[in-house]
């Protein structure tokens, strides 16, 4: 019997035995193993053996069972001698398979004739030895459901299912031209061509993610370019669908375009797709959604424009650790146009958070760099340009591609400046005075040339959190982090700041400025100076000039103003009265204070918005303040930008506006509180794409506000794709769960989507967040039970115009939505004449508004239209 | 710190066995189409790459990078048992375990190969004599490591990973082969 003891001693004679000369062997083993007989003959047979069994292990274990399936006959019915493969001539049904034209490890794809119908089809086969696999099976009865609703010319189309004992297949669309990647391989693709592939990509998997499907192998061997130059995307065997939400109700089963009832695709963790084309949160293992193929996209971009893969390595762990670790060469482009360089960082982002959110937004991003001139126009004006504007555009295109091929712009840094912590001694005076400095220092730095520079509500959301700055700098995607302390005693400001640079990881910079409370815009603008030279920005004649001079100011009037400036961006309604007490004071003992009136000039427009005061009033308020003060501090950003709401949602001057948003971001591309407002011009007049492509700058400067999600979400819910919406609106309000617009917001979206239940879970979520008692809660519900949604939006009418009549505030517009859904078109129409009578500032909305549809024929909507200047 | 795998190896089979199964379909085609075998992904390739998946791999250190391997070996000879026992099972209406295996087409020399269904048994009774010898072998055999990075994921010496590999691989062609001689 062999014990580990016994072995032991095996070992070591063995070991000490295999050292000598076989000439030592014999009497070193007498010496050993004396009468031991046993051990003696162990240890022989054991020499015997080593000298047999070199090379017995030296193939891996890996190779051995690879082997295995090699030589088994009936694991593949590929032959080595060419591409005819096994189903060759041979007949099912119909179709008669003709010839091998595609293999991946998914299955085989053959052509075959129909007989039926005469024509030549595709199709596709899962490999014999997976036909019994019933997660193989059930992941191609999926693609075949996936592929049956996705509808569109950009995606291969689906004819039929066939299931034989031993074949399992599906019938495709028969596409005849080259696959992308056999066009790459003929070298980089001039910039007309892969813009127009681009497109055709994008809007296919726009189509395929409005229908919850996640392509997750997107890559160029899975795009043909036909012969007559259209773009099909194929392949959706390792599509994803979304899972449906968890209360699938009876409501949900009777949406035509439910995958509820699918199994799900994953059911291993882990590593589907390609390696050079997978995101790093794929390759991790780790869930993926619509922004892996966001990724995939951009490297298909990438080597279109190149020629040459993004992310490269000699095989799949180096491939794969390219693509968590490193950042694309960008230098194997050549001369990209900015805005294709920009697209390729934002798609090409490791963080999906940072990522382009969703295809569409990469699709108006095209565009743009489609059609540069009239995407900047209304559309009215586009149709009208004529020939005479055609050659104008054609000569600007040009224009754009000299301009293009000059030297690539060097990447513009962003910077995250972190709240500043108040030292001791603190007070909630000194706090205050740190958070709004903090704004402050972000404001001012963000109006030097080419440096982005995050906003402030993003960067509040930092406080008081104990990352370091290099986990922030990931976190974020910046280049630089300004940490900074302040401490306020005996009429001094004492600031201390640490410039930290992400890629040589380390403090760039330190500094530590001291001067009197009045003279607190002086050191502001001196460490802003101070940062611009850490950063090697070059400043203008302008620029310098401006940060070499500062106003004095009074302490607690800059106070005041720095609280208020910080409140306002709350958006918090309930904070704008106090927001209006903080700037009054600051503009009382300070009345040159400009900056004050800027902001209180922006609350006016706030509260004018949000019908918290009547249109008419607040907005002749917000544009006496806003001119106020640019008479004392010219090109004020924040007044500038209250004067061009003013314009858009009170005068309705949609083209003056437009103009005014333009020039204020040409100058200040770093202020984020203009990209809100253009957006939601943008919005009124239909233009959504372009609106898009605004809300995404927007969350560049400001990737963690929730505002920018809530307007995606909105705009996604206009263009009835609901399931984008969904997703968009879940992100806000996990930035901000207390918005009760949001979760009511949501409930729309649902019930675009057909979710009843889910609709109205979210509509009470909605009404719980806002306040609302049980017995609001209760009737709701009850309604809701006996009548479906129908019932709960007369229910919950009835509800609010009796609040509403018992406070004495009518909230016109919002009530002229509620009567839309209950379908009361004339009330409705009422209703919305009486808010075009007060001017209500949502008027500019009615032309999109998916609620006026059904009354959008009516004369008396006409006439609104007109009064809104929307025809 | 917290990595997935320390949850447990069930997670990190999930995570490995996908990968190892498309990887042999695709060295099963690469052999019929007549290619050498050191064209071929490496099994310490496979490793590597379930360990990028499983952890933030920059963080990470030495010891755990370590004990990854020797998870990951004993993991990847699960896989490849079961693998081979139940292709075994398939050809042989499910009695025999003993599975034939043929010469590889592309080696040159004859050489022999383990079936992996009675290493494996052997490997067990190896275990319970010396632990750290069968480690040896699963991080050799199974994970494709080299001297030097079986070395440092049992914490021992080349010398004794060499020597301890000598023993292991004599004592298992013994067993496995004592029916032949």
């Amino acid at each position: 019997m062999m014990t580990p003891e016994r072995y032991s001693q095996i070992s070591r004679i063995y070991h000490e035995v295999v050292e000598l000369d076989a000439g030592e062997r014999d009497a070193f083993l007498d010496r050993e193993c004396g009468v031991d007989e046993e051990l003696r003959r162990e240890v022989l047979s054991l020499l015997k053996a080593h000298d047999k069994a070199g090379g017995y292990f030296e193939r891996p274990a890996m190779e051995v069972a690879a082997q295995l399936l090699a030589d088994d006959p009936d694991a593949t019915h590929n032959t080595s001698s060419g591409r005819r493969g096994a189903l060759s001539g041979r007949r099912l049904k119909q179709y008669e398979f003709i010839s091998l034209i595609g293999e991946g490890g998914m299955g085989k794809v053959y052509r075959a004739h129909d007989h039926n119908l005469g024509r030549d089809v595709a199709i596709k086969v899962l490999p014999p030895e997976f036909a019994t696999d019933r997660d193989r099976v059930s992941r191609l009865r999926t693609e075949a459901r996936v592929l049956a609703t996705l509808n569109h010319p950009g995606i291969g189309s689906i004819y039929d299912v066939q299931e034989e004992d031993s074949v399992s297949g599906l019938v495709l669309e028969l596409i005849e031209g080259e696959t992308l990647a056999e066009r790459i391989a003929r070298g980089p693709l001039p910039m007309e061509e892969v813009l127009k592939i681009a497109g055709q990509v994008a809007d296919a998997l726009e189509a395929a993610h409005e229908k919850g499907v996640v392509h997750r192998d997107l890559k160029p061997a899975n795009i043909k370019i036909t012969n007559d130059g259209r773009v099909k995307v194929l392949d959706f065997g390792l599509a994803k669908v979304a899972k449906p939400s968890p209360p699938a109700s009876a409501q949900a089963e009777e949406r035509g375009q439910d995958f509820s009832n699918l199994p799900t695709v994953v059911s291993v963790p882990g590593i589907f797709g390609t390696p050079a084309y997978m995101s790093p949160e794929q390759a991790r293992g780790e869930p993926v959604d619509q922004r892996a193929d966001v990724w995939a996209f951009g490297c298909i971009l990438f080597e279109m424009l190149s020629g040459k893969r993004v992310f490269q390595g000699r095989n799949t762990t180096e491939i794969l650790a390219t693509v968590i670790r490193d950042e694309p060469d960008w230098t194997k482009l050549v001369r990209p146009p900015s805005g294709i360089r920009q697209l390729l960082e934002r798609c090409l982002q490791k963080n999906p958070a940072e990522r382009m959110p969703n295809i569409g937004v990469v699709q108006a991003a095209l565009e743009e760099r489609r059609n540069p001139v009239t995407a900047g126009l209304p559309r009215w004006q586009a149709a009208t340009m004529g020939l005479m504007a055609l050659v104008i555009t054609l000569a600007l295109v040009y224009l754009g591609f000299s301009y293009w091929s000059a030297d690539t712009p060097p990447k513009i840094p962003r910077l995250a400046v972190l709240p500043l912590r108040a030292l001791p001694p603190v007070s909630p005076e000194s706090d205050s005075f740190a958070d709004g400095m903090t704004e402050e220092l972000i404001v001012g730095l963000g109006d030097l040339p080419n440096l982005t520079v995050l906003s402030a509500t993003t960067m509040m959301r930092y406080k008081d959190n104990r990352k370091t700055p290099s986990e922030i700098a990931r976190e974020l995607n910046v280049e630089f982090v300004l940490e900074s302390s302040v401490q306020i005693s005996d009429g001094k400001i004492v600031i201390r700041s640490l410039l930290y640079k992400s890629s040589e990881d380390r403090q760039l910079w330190t500094a530590s400025y001291e001067r009197e409370h009045e003279k607190i815009l002086e050191l502001q603008r001196k460490l802003a100076r101070d940062i611009a030279a850490q950063i090697n920005l070059r400043l203008t004649p302008e620029d310098e000039q401006r940060l070499a001079t500062a106003r004095k100011v009074d302490p607690v009037a800059f106070l005041a103003y720095l609280d208020g400036r910080r409140l306002l961006h709350t958006r918090l309604p309930a904070n704008y009265l106090t927001t209006i007490e903080r700037l009054e004071t600051a503009i009382k003992i300070d009345p040159q204070f400009g900056a004050a009136r800027a902001v209180l000039a922006e609350t006016y427009v706030y509260m004018g918005f949000a019908q918290v005061m009547p249109a008419n009033e607040a907005y002749p308020l917000a544009r006496k303040e806003a001119q106020t003060a640019l008479s004392l501090e010219p090109g004020n950003a924040d007044a500038l930008v209250a004067l061009a709401r003013v314009r858009a949602e009170y005068d309705r001057d949609y083209g003056g506006a437009e103009a005014d948003y333009k020039q204020i971001i040409q100058k200040n591309p770093n202020h984020p509180y203009v990209y809100g407002g253009y957006s939601e011009l943008l919005i009124a007049l239909g233009r959504f794409k372009e609106a898009l492509a605004m809300t995404e700058r927007n969350r560049e400067l400001d990737p963690q506000s929730a505002e920018s999600f809530e307007r995606a979400a909105w705009m996604n819910y206009l263009m009835r794709k609901p399931k984008t919406a969904i997703e968009e609106w879940k992100r806000s309000i996990q930035l901000n769960p207390d918005d009760a617009m949001a979760h009511d917001e949501l409930g729309k979206a649902y019930e675009q989507d057909g979710q009843s239940a889910e609709a109205f879970a979210r509509y009470q979520e909605a009404a719980a967040v806002g306040g609302r008692d049980d017995d609001f809660l209760n009737a709701l519900r009850r309604a809701y039970e006996s009548k479906g949604l129908q019932g709960y939006w007369e229910k919950r009418l009835e509800l609010e115009t009796k609040e509403e009549e018992e406070a004495g505030i009518y909230f016109t517009y919002n009530r002229a939505k509620l009567h839309a859904r209950v379908g009361n078109s004339a009330e409705t129409l009422t209703w919305l004449e009486m808010a075009a009578s007060e001017n209500n500032s949502r008027l500019i909305f009615i032309g999109v508004e998916l609620d006026f549809e059904k009354i959008r024929s009516d004369p008396r909507f006409q006439e609104l239209l007109k009064r809104a200047r929307l025809q | 710190m917290l990595v997935a795998w320390k949850k447990g190896d069930e997670s990190a089979l999930g995570q490995l066995a996908p990968l190892v199964h498309m990887e042999l379909q695709r060295m099963a085609r690469r052999y019929m189409a007549g290619e050498r075998a050191g064209h071929l992904l490496q099994p310490t390739a496979l490793v590597n790459e379930a360990y990028l998946r499983l952890i933030d791999w920059k963080n990470v250190d030495w010891q755990n990078r370590a004990h990854f391997f020797g998870l990951a070996a004993q993991i990847m000879r699960r896989i490849l048992v079961d693998f081979a026992r139940a292709r075994g099972r398939e050809k042989r209406g499910g009695e025999g375990i003993q599975v034939s295996l043929s010469e590889a087409a592309n080696v040159a020399s004859r050489r022999q190969s383990a079936d992996l269904i009675s290493l494996d048994d052997a490997l067990q009774s190896l275990e319970k004599l010396n632990a750290r010898h069968a480690r040896v072998v699963e991080l050799r055999f199974f994970a494709g490591l080299s001297l030097k990075e079986t070395a440092e994921a049992l914490d021992v010496s080349v010398g004794t990973v060499r020597r301890d590999w000598s023993l292991a691989e004599a004592w298992l062609y013994r067993e496995l082969n004592a029916d032949k001689e």
